[in-house]
């Protein structure tokens, strides 16, 4: 008689205390749990049907992988990429009603060929009359080691073409750990159409707002959720081993509801930065969280979302009124190669540009209040970077300016100023009034600099400011010559 | 193509496993290197690895390669695969590395606990070459053999039965370690067939300053002067120093003495090169020697290893450098395939240095050392067992290696990291193993030693736990790469030591209170004077104090009192039992002579077992409580043992002769440390040689350096005389002339011990 069905006297079988029954497979049976979950049905606070409704192709590429391995990541895409190809090799047809939610409890965290995926939990949202019509939750479990083969074929069975993978952190571990499980069985991994690792979206999205991005965090910090009873993801290995060693099932039930639960939380959580990316103004959210959907949504070649989620990130982060009109929201952008207006300086030479006076900056500013105002001007010149890279001149000289205009204005603005009207509008004097007015706050410690970084703008201002007065005595210099 | 190359290649295309015992520089890298070529070039899918022990060899193989392949203008990826790896270049040589050249840590660790993500690899590989086989040997070389079982195992899964080939520096067994390594039968390629120029080979004692002490002139001083020498005459020369301390030392000597400068031989044109230089500076030194910039090289044993320098002039070693083998590999370094060139061995004051330099006829007439391993040492064996459950399930009946697999898996079971069910034992742990098993230690459990000279605390070594109590007590001085540290602070719990630099003139000594206690009695013979025998041993030992002992005078300057529990081991012995004709060595002389031969055979046994001093160990007791009578005990200091003193079993008569010579041929009156002095008895010379008489060790050798031969070995004035100059024939005082020898090699090939 087979070990493995063998039952202990004196303690529960696993079969006895969860709903399950066996799946016939051509390696045996595999024992299976099964729930099925309306779509209306709330996962911490969110009906699991909201999923269908997720801009998945977005998503995707802020979060995927494509099938081969290739990441997404657009951190290391090239420019040129984002400009042009915001979501490049995903299939075209992709709905949300293909996800397959998945999740592994597993007998270690070391990887490898060792580990062993005992619970595989899998959920989908089933098709009738090529409607979804509910969320089906099945669970596998592994008995004991000689049931793995079976579990992995019914798992090889279940999965349909086309089906794209989501899981929290499955990227790096829950996969090519079932990858490795079926090539020690012998037997072929299905492919994914793609992988959408939910981990990698709250990274980008909520580091900043939330801290760490466990998913028991995430869940309390995002949506309120709290768990009465849950077991420690650290003790179920040792769980396992001892249901292994004792045959006693007691402590099982609620192994299989962690996982339960880790796949509802993650379809919240998944449907929740999808709701953001697709509205991300429409969220009741703060500087940080904005920030980051903006961030990504430029990446991903959402320029004018992008813009404006950082425009608002900055306005949230602003002190009541003092909202500078260069950080209005702009949604739909002005035509972006319409040169700057405002106070731009004509074709005269000599000008007296509207600077600001310098006071000496109060650069110890403590406190929240302090800490607002540093989150603001990084925003701020995140801003400018992107409306640069963006070469949307007009705005980002209007942004640049009115950084001068503040209490305590900053060197970078002067010179993005000085770098824009050298080589972009080719006014050399107006440039240098720039460049002269920053040494002026320099010299007067206004601009909030210790020494070292004083002593490092100084020197590269004054070789600026050279060779601005080089290039202007060489074009008067130069009618003399063609005289000659 | 020379002759043993193409043989070498033949045998591996007819399909068996070859170990190639070659010289440095008679270019055994092709053995490999073309076989391996061939089978990628006739079917692209072919794979193979590389194993060097270091990281830096699989950056020269690599080079090698690559050189090669663009000759070929074939599509071969070669990569290293080693903890320098970024992670995105993983993913590709994964999937596609033709050949993978790796180091077995990462083997252990990275490779085979992740087969699947190998696949490719495993379920093509055609070949696995391991290059410096010598290195193997002990500890190392025993989780080696487990290593490869594991990797044969993984092999038999994916359906690929892989040839293994294998290259050595002049051992005495190079097919039985190879066996031994990968436990299948291997041929042995030994002559080379590479020409070879003349080439003189220099024995050089430095004069005795203090007799009574044993001490000469530091070998440094005179090796300096040689070597200077010979870079103000324009040679090309390669210094060897034993540490890295000495390297640093001896580096910025023949800077200064070079700094007046002759032609070429400014103080840049001299290059120090050890382990801690960056590889790129690494590689530049090695091109300069090559094209000739660089005219000296000041290194430790990292240039002994088959880095490609090209061949140099002259060699200088400081010290001998701990075997046979490792001083053929450093005089192999000079030696133009045509031209003359000269080696030069400097002795030190150590015993070992010593007899060598005492012996010459040893040195160059008899076999080299012995590789010796262990695979089925039970601690070893275990650790890869676990290792090997954790990479695949283990069938019952199956076996790693040894007849008793399915014992050792059952204990496993017990201890509860396998579970056993429906025949088969799987791994049923949340750890990783690989990573609880060092490849360079026995045990698992380790002390580390953390440096904490600077702010940031960082790790610097490890000791294994039998040697913490004898090397990081507190207040210990601790060597490491030649710095001095002391130890501040030992969490025994935590298995930390703290350690902070220091620069003191003395070294610490522990004594060891030793109970050692005969568990069984695997074999006994008798020899004259007595009886040897060999069998397990459990060893208690208590560190009880600490001398402190200063550097060159060995003056004791000081000492304290050790508190820590008392280890116990158990692990291999041999032991030498003395007959009734010993009691006519007097009561009263019997301890120290006994502590004499102990000393001795501890010193001389590593010439004849390849392994460091420190690997084994004596005990000696007059009345012993189990053989009843005085009985001295040599026991390998890691548990379970390697080997080392189960051969001393074996090769009792020589051990002995040559205890016999060293003392002897010691110029000291009544023993120092070069000869019976250790282990804290006051030596008796004199006592020692009778005992040594009555167990046989009588008779002058076949070559005794009395005889007249090889006479620069007791060369005692200073070789190096005003004015004197080696480009003509006069400089070179008398020499030993190896040049048309080379190593000996190939006296016992094949299978000896089977």
């Amino acid at each position: 008689m087979p070990e493995a069905e063998a039952r202990s006297e004196f303690w529960p079988a696993v079969e006895d205390l969860v709903p399950g029954k066996f799946e016939p497979t051509p390696m045996g049976r595999a024992f299976a749990v099964e729930t099925v979950l309306p779509l209306e049905e709330q996962a911490a606070g969110v009906p699991l049907g909201g999923f269908l409704q997720v801009p998945i192709h977005l998503l995707t590429a802020a979060c995927g992988s494509l099938p081969g391995g290739a990441s997404l990541r657009f951190l290391g895409a090239t420019r040129a990429e984002r400009a042009t190809a915001p979501l490049p090799g995903l299939p075209g047809d992709l709905s949300p009603s293909q996800a397959v939610f998945l999740d592994t409890e597993t007998t270690g965290l070391a990887g490898g060929t060792g580990t062993l995926a005992f619970l595989v939990g899998l959920g989908w949202f089933e098709p009738c009359d090529g409607q979804p019509s509910a969320f089906v939750l099945r669970q596998y479990f592994v008995r004991d080691y000689p049931e793995e083969p079976a579990v992995l074929a019914a798992l090889t069975r279940l999965w349909r073409p086309g089906w794209l993978l989501v899981t929290f952190n499955g990227l790096r571990f829950d996969w090519p750990l079932l990858e490795t499980r079926w090539a020690l069985n012998r037997m072929r991994p299905p492919s994914p159409a793609g992988h959408l690792d939910v981990l990698r979206a709250a990274r980008r999205l909520w580091r900043g707002r939330v801290g760490s991005c466990a998913l028991s965090n995430l869940e309390a910090a995002l949506l309120g959720l709290r768990r009465e009873v849950d077991v420690p993801s650290y003790l179920i290995p040792s769980l396992y081993f001892d249901y292994l060693r004792r045959r006693d099932a007691s402590a099982l039930p609620a192994v299989f509801a962690h996982n339960r639960q880790d796949i509802l939380t993650m379809v919240a959580l998944a449907t929740l930065a999808g709701r953001r990316l697709q509205a991300p103004l429409a969220a009741d959210t703060d500087a940080t969280e904005l920030a980051a959907l903006g961030r990504t949504l430029l990446a991903l070649g959402r320029h004018e979302e992008g813009l404006a989620c950082l425009r608002a990130a900055i306005r949230a982060c602003s002190p009541e009124g003092e909202g500078s009109h260069g950080l209005r929201p702009r949604l739909p952008a002005p035509t972006p190669a319409s040169e700057p207006r405002g106070f731009g300086p004509s074709a005269s030479t000599t000008r007296t540009l509207p600077l600001p006076t310098p006071a000496r900056s109060d650069a110890g500013a403590t406190g929240a209040c302090g800490r607002a105002d540093g989150l603001r001007r990084r925003l701020v010149a995140e801003l400018g970077w992107a409306l640069k890279r963006l070469g949307r001149w007009a705005e980002a000289v209007e942004l640049w300016q009115s950084r001068l205009g503040q209490a305590r204005p900053e060197l970078e603005a002067f010179v993005e100023l000085a770098k824009y009207w050298e080589h972009r509008a080719g006014d050399l004097e107006a440039a240098r009034q720039l460049v002269l007015g920053a040494l002026k706050h320099l010299e007067a410690g206004a601009l909030g600099l210790d020494a070292g970084q004083e002593a490092a703008a100084r020197r590269a201002l004054g070789q600026r400011l050279a060779r601005l007065e080089r290039r202007l005595g060489r074009l008067q210099a130069a009618p003399l010559h063609r005289a000659g | 193509m020379y002759s043993h190359q193409a043989r070498a290649i033949d045998l591996v295309l007819k399909g068996h496993n070859v170990v190639a015992v070659t010289p440095t520089a008679s270019g055994k890298t092709l053995c490999y290197n073309l076989p391996v070529l061939q089978a990628v070039l006739d079917d692209p899918a072919a794979r193979a690895i590389y194993l060097f022990p270091t990281k830096a060899l699989s950056q020269d193989q690599l080079a090698e390669l690559h050189g090669l392949i663009d000759v070929l203008g074939a599509d071969i990826k070669t990569h290293t695969y080693d903890g320098d790896t970024p992670a995105a270049a993983r993913r590709a040589i994964r999937a596609a590395g033709h050949i993978v050249i790796t180091n077995p840590d990462m083997l252990h660790t990275g490779i085979l606990p992740h087969h699947t993500k190998w696949m490719k690899l495993f379920e093509n590989l055609r070949y696995v070459v391991i290059d410096e086989l010598h290195h193997y040997r002990g500890v190392f070389g025993s989780h080696l053999a487990n290593l490869i079982r594991r990797l044969k195992r993984v092999c038999r899964f994916y359906g690929s039965n892989p040839r293994f080939i294998l290259c050595s520096a002049t051992i005495a067994n190079p097919g039985e370690l190879a066996e031994g390594l990968i436990g299948e039968k291997v041929e042995v390629v030994a002559e080379s067939g590479a020409p070879r120029g003349e080439k003189h080979f220099i024995f050089y004692n430095p004069p005795v300053l203090n007799a009574r002490l044993g001490i000469r002139r530091s070998c440094l001083l005179d090796a300096k002067a040689l070597a200077a020498m010979f870079l103000r005459q324009g040679i090309q020369t390669i210094v060897f120093g034993r540490t890295r301390l000495a390297v640093e030392v001896l580096l910025s000597y023949l800077r200064e003495a070079c700094g007046a400068g002759g032609p070429g031989a400014g103080p840049e044109c001299v290059r120090g090169y050890r382990g801690g230089y960056l590889p790129l500076q690494r590689r530049e030194i090695e091109r300069g020697l090559k094209s000739g910039e660089v005219r000296g090289v000041v290194s430790t044993n990292a240039l002994e290893l088959g880095i490609d320098i090209g061949q140099l002039d002259a060699c200088v070693m400081a010290g001998y450098p701990g075997t046979v083998a490792s001083t053929w590999q450093q005089a192999g370094r000079a030696g133009r395939r045509s031209g003359t060139s000269v080696a030069i061995l400097v002795a030190s004051s150590s015993p070992l240095d010593q007899y060598i330099i005492n012996h010459p006829d040893y040195f160059f007439g008899l076999s080299p050392e012995h590789g010796l391993i262990n695979p089925n040492n039970r601690y070893i064996l275990l650790s890869h067992l676990k290792c090997a459950a954790f990479e695949l399930p283990f069938e019952e009946g199956e076996l790693f290696g040894v007849a008793t697999t399915d014992e050792a898996l059952r204990y496993l079971e017990e201890q509860g990291v396998l579970r056993r069910t429906q025949g088969r034992f799987y791994w049923a742990s949340e750890s990783f193993p690989a990573e609880d098993v060092s490849l360079r230690s026995a045990s698992t459990d380790n002390f580390v030693v953390i440096d904490c000279t600077r702010p940031e605390p960082r790790v610097i070594g490890e000791v294994d736990r039998f040697s913490a109590p004898m090397l990081i007590h507190e207040e210990a001085i601790y060597l490491h790469e030649g710095e001095q540290y002391q130890v501040e602070r030992l969490d025994y719990e935590e298995k930390k030591a703290y350690v902070r630099r220091v620069d003191v003139d003395y070294y610490t000594d522990a004594s060891l209170a030793v109970n050692l206690k005969v568990l069984t009695q695997a074999d006994r013979a008798p020899v004259p004077g007595g009886e040897r025998f060999r069998g397990e041993v459990q060893v208690n030992a208590l560190a009880t104090i600490f001398k402190k002992i200063r550097f060159h005078t060995h003056e004791n300057v000081g000492w304290g009192r050790i508190h820590l529990p008392e280890q116990e081991m158990h692990t291999t012995a041999y032991w030498l039992a003395l007959g009734p004709e010993a009691d006519r060595i007097h009561p009263s002389e019997l301890q120290s002579a006994l502590a004499g031969l102990a000393n001795l055979m501890v010193n001389v046994a590593p010439i004849l077992l390849m392994c460091d001093p420190r690997d084994i160990r004596a005990v000696s007791h007059t009345r012993c409580p189990f053989t009843g009578r005085p009985t001295v005990y040599v026991y390998d200091a890691c548990p379970g043992g390697v080997g080392l003193s189960e051969r001393l079993f074996e090769l009792h008569p020589d051990v002995l002769q040559m205890a016999r010579d060293l003392v002897r041929d010691c110029p000291c009156p009544d023993g120092c440390p070069s000869c019976t002095l250790g282990g804290g008895e006051e030596p008796n010379k004199s006592a020692t040689l009778r005992l040594l008489e009555i167990l046989g060790a009588a008779g002058p050798r076949a070559h005794s350096p009395e005889s007249g031969a090889l006479t620069a070995a007791r060369q005692e004035t200073p070789l190096v005389r005003a004015g004197g100059g080696v480009g003509g024939n006069g400089g070179v005082p008398a020499s030993a002339s190896a040049e048309e020898e080379g190593p000996p090699v190939g006296r016992s090939p094949g299978h000896a011990g089977g």
